[in-house]
């Protein structure tokens, strides 16, 4: 079996600065991967670096998504190719509704793999379905994209993105930040709802408060760039328990 | 040589006008007052000249440098009747004037009275007279001198006390090609207290033509009434545009004025904006959207003159290629205008690193107790928002696209006709089409 992402000995950095040295990951089909650390440690940076960010640059190593080296993909190409990133912290986009965005955002990946663009009823068919399997409501799609939403709405947003859009690997980029622990539970179910053997997820967090509602399969630790340690998901209980400190002393 | 001296050598179109002035005068419509006006005017131009850089407001558009060529007067018999492309599919009675011929008048409309320029000025109403005369600051130039000077064709709209149309008034300039002339056009917008009227004026005409637009709108809002006024720019794209727009509005009237412009390779609008009553409500929102080396500028005079008026402008402007947008706004407080409210902003997207945007808003207040403010913003499409599009999968010249439509939507949303604004929508998603495939 190919392995769905492949990342060896990633280096990366931001504005000449080192954040990843050496990362190593497999995630299969089905599996869902924690990655933890404190602060700095490049949680963020690898969220990035997977969605093509401009500024992130790749010096050595490398990142086979589907066996296809990553480097030579444009965002929309990966976002095409089945990769999707929830961001930690989305942004407002006034003027654009956000389901003028979600059909140009389907549409678009469906044209580029040749299939027939949705139209407004199909599309609309598609969305409800994505929002009754969530059990989100629909009124944020008639608002801007994110605009004036609370933290939770623009996690729930993007969890309804990724139901619309159906990736093979998400990314869930500190998916908990903001959140009460209301929101935490609705979007984590909404995540779980999207866990299938074909969809593999990478969540990045910092706490492990996030991996009480979505239990992952296999969990690391990453620090100063790279993973330093890789358990079940008792670690992350273990983590919670004695903090970051061991893995950051030199 | 002594600068100072104001004095100048005509230049070849401030000579051309005085040759045109003399020789179409006689054939020129209006009664002897008109006649007294017109040569009133033409004398002012012909001390003054073209506007140029050293008079503060025409800083940024020197029609002296810009202006090589002044085109005759259309002669009004080019061409027989047409048709406007722009905004055809609207739902509205139509007046069209074709090449600066005689307007086509729409079918009665109740409570409404159409008459042609050329009909008003035969009159001498005083109060008509007043307002082809009298204009609220703002709007004087010379090139406006030009225009009451040569003014030939236009329409006279009156809509009567407490008259609500049933759609909206579409008055169309539609320059056919078939002589490179100047149109010299007058409009006369009267909208009598309590009355309601939407209208839209569209100038549309080729490419590869460098003809010239002088026109001028009149309109006075009566106490209550309401007027959403929408001017669509859509000349061709070597035609010069020079425009004033100019009234008042009365107490508890409610103005929204929406200047568009996309279109010509010149463009100019002077607007002058008067509170003449208390608690009025007036609402400018302009969009220009410019490409190749297109010059547009708006300058805007707004006057509050009585108290506990709101007014509020905002410019949106997006600069492709070598293209240039200026923005002048002027926000007047009178003494006895307290409790004023006047915000204005002006806001640039720059598309190009080739592109300009000169703003200069200002306030000048006289009253003690007002709320008001002003603020320009320039800056390129926003990274963080296009890499959030593009991870969805949305091709980066689509992302862009999307961005730009929103980044005028907020001034197309003052407009209040869904119709409308969704047609505007259209020629903005156009425009931004056209730029797309460009860049594919």
């Amino acid at each position: 079996m190919t392995a769905l992402l492949e990342i060896k000995n990633l280096h990366v950095e931001v504005e000449d600065q080192k954040i990843l040295n050496g990362l190593d990951l497999v995630v299969n089909p089905g599996e869902v991967h924690a990655i933890m650390g404190p602060n700095g440690s490049g949680k963020s940076t690898l969220a990035y670096v997977l969605s093509g960010k401009d500024d992130y640059e790749v010096t050595e190593g490398q990142i086979l998504y589907n066996g296809e080296d990553l480097a030579e993909m444009e965002p929309e190409e990966r976002a095409v190719a089945g990769l999707f990133l929830a961001f930690q912290y989305p942004v407002e986009v006034p003027g654009v509704a956000t389901m003028t965005f979600l059909r140009t955002a389907l549409n678009s990946q469906r044209k580029a793999r040749g299939e027939e663009e949705l139209s407004t009823p199909d599309f609309m068919r598609v969305v409800r379905a994505a929002a009754e399997r969530l059990g989100f409501d629909m009124d944020m799609l008639k608002r801007p994209v994110n605009t004036g939403f609370s933290g939770g709405e623009k996690k729930r947003s993007e969890i309804l993105q990724m139901a619309v859009l159906e990736p093979r690997l998400c990314v869930l980029d500190e998916t908990d930040s903001g959140l009460d622990i209301d929101a935490l539970k609705v979007v984590a179910d909404g995540v779980n709802a999207l866990r299938s053997p074909e969809r593999a997820m990478v969540v990045i967090t910092h706490y492990q408060r996030l991996l009480n509602h979505i239990v992952p399969d296999v969990v690391h630790v990453l620090s100063r760039g790279r993973i330093v340690e890789t358990g079940g998901k008792d670690l992350a209980l273990e983590l919670e328990r004695s903090g970051y400190a061991a893995y950051q002393a030199a | 040589m002594n600068l100072e001296v104001r004095q100048h050598a005509a230049t070849g179109p401030e000579e051309a006008a005085s040759a045109q002035f003399e020789a179409r005068a006689a054939t020129l419509p209006g009664a002897s007052w008109v006649k007294e006006l017109r040569s009133g005017a033409m004398a002012r131009f012909a001390e003054a000249g073209l506007p140029h850089r050293r008079i503060e407001e025409w800083k940024y558009t020197d029609l002296r440098t810009a202006i090589r060529q002044l085109p005759a007067p259309a002669s009004g018999e080019a061409s027989g009747r047409g048709q406007p492309a722009t905004l055809s599919a609207i739902e509205a009675h139509r007046i069209v004037i074709v090449d600066g011929g005689t307007p086509q008048l729409p079918d009665a409309i109740p409570g409404v009275e159409v008459t042609s320029l050329e009909a008003a000025l035969a009159e001498g109403d005083p109060a008509f007279r007043d307002l082809v005369s009298t204009w609220p600051r703002g709007v004087e130039s010379s090139v406006f001198d030009l225009n009451t000077a040569f003014m030939q064709t236009g329409a006279v709209i009156r809509v009567k006390a407490d008259t609500a149309l049933d759609k909206p008034l579409h008055l169309a300039f539609v320059a056919t090609g078939a002589e490179e002339a100047t149109l010299y056009a007058r409009n006369i917008l009267i909208v009598e207290d309590g009355a309601a009227l939407t209208y839209v004026e569209s100038y549309e005409g080729p490419n590869g033509l460098a003809y010239h637009v002088n026109t001028a709108t009149r309109f006075t809002v009566g106490d209550n009434a309401r007027l959403a006024y929408v001017k669509l720019q859509r000349d061709g794209d070597e035609a010069v545009h020079l425009a004033a727009i100019g009234g008042e509005v009365g107490a508890g009237a409610n103005l929204a004025l929406s200047p568009f412009m996309i279109g010509g390779a010149l463009s100019r609008n002077n607007v002058g904006l008067r509170f003449d009553g208390r608690d009025a409500v007036g609402n400018v929102a302009g969009v220009q959207m410019l490409g190749a080396r297109q010059h547009a500028d708006t300058t805007l005079f707004v006057d509050h003159k009585e108290p506990a008026c709101v007014s509020r402008e905002l410019f949106k402007s997006v600069l492709d290629d070598r293209a240039r947008g200026v923005f002048q706004g002027m926000i007047l407080v009178r003494k006895d205008a307290q409790e004023t409210d006047g915000k204005m902003m002006s806001q640039a997207l720059m598309l190009s690193d080739r592109s300009e945007m000169d703003n200069k808003p200002e306030l000048e207040i006289y009253a003690d107790n007002v709320q008001c403010g002003h603020g320009a913003t320039t800056g390129a499409l926003d990274h963080n928002l296009l890499f959030y599009l593009r991870s969805r999968g949305i091709p980066e010249s689509t992302a862009q696209a999307l961005l730009i439509e929103a980044f005028i939507y907020e001034a197309l949303e003052a407009i209040g006709d869904e119709a409308i604004e969704a047609a505007l929508s259209g020629y903005a998603h156009d425009w931004v089409s056209v730029r797309r495939d460009t860049a594919e």
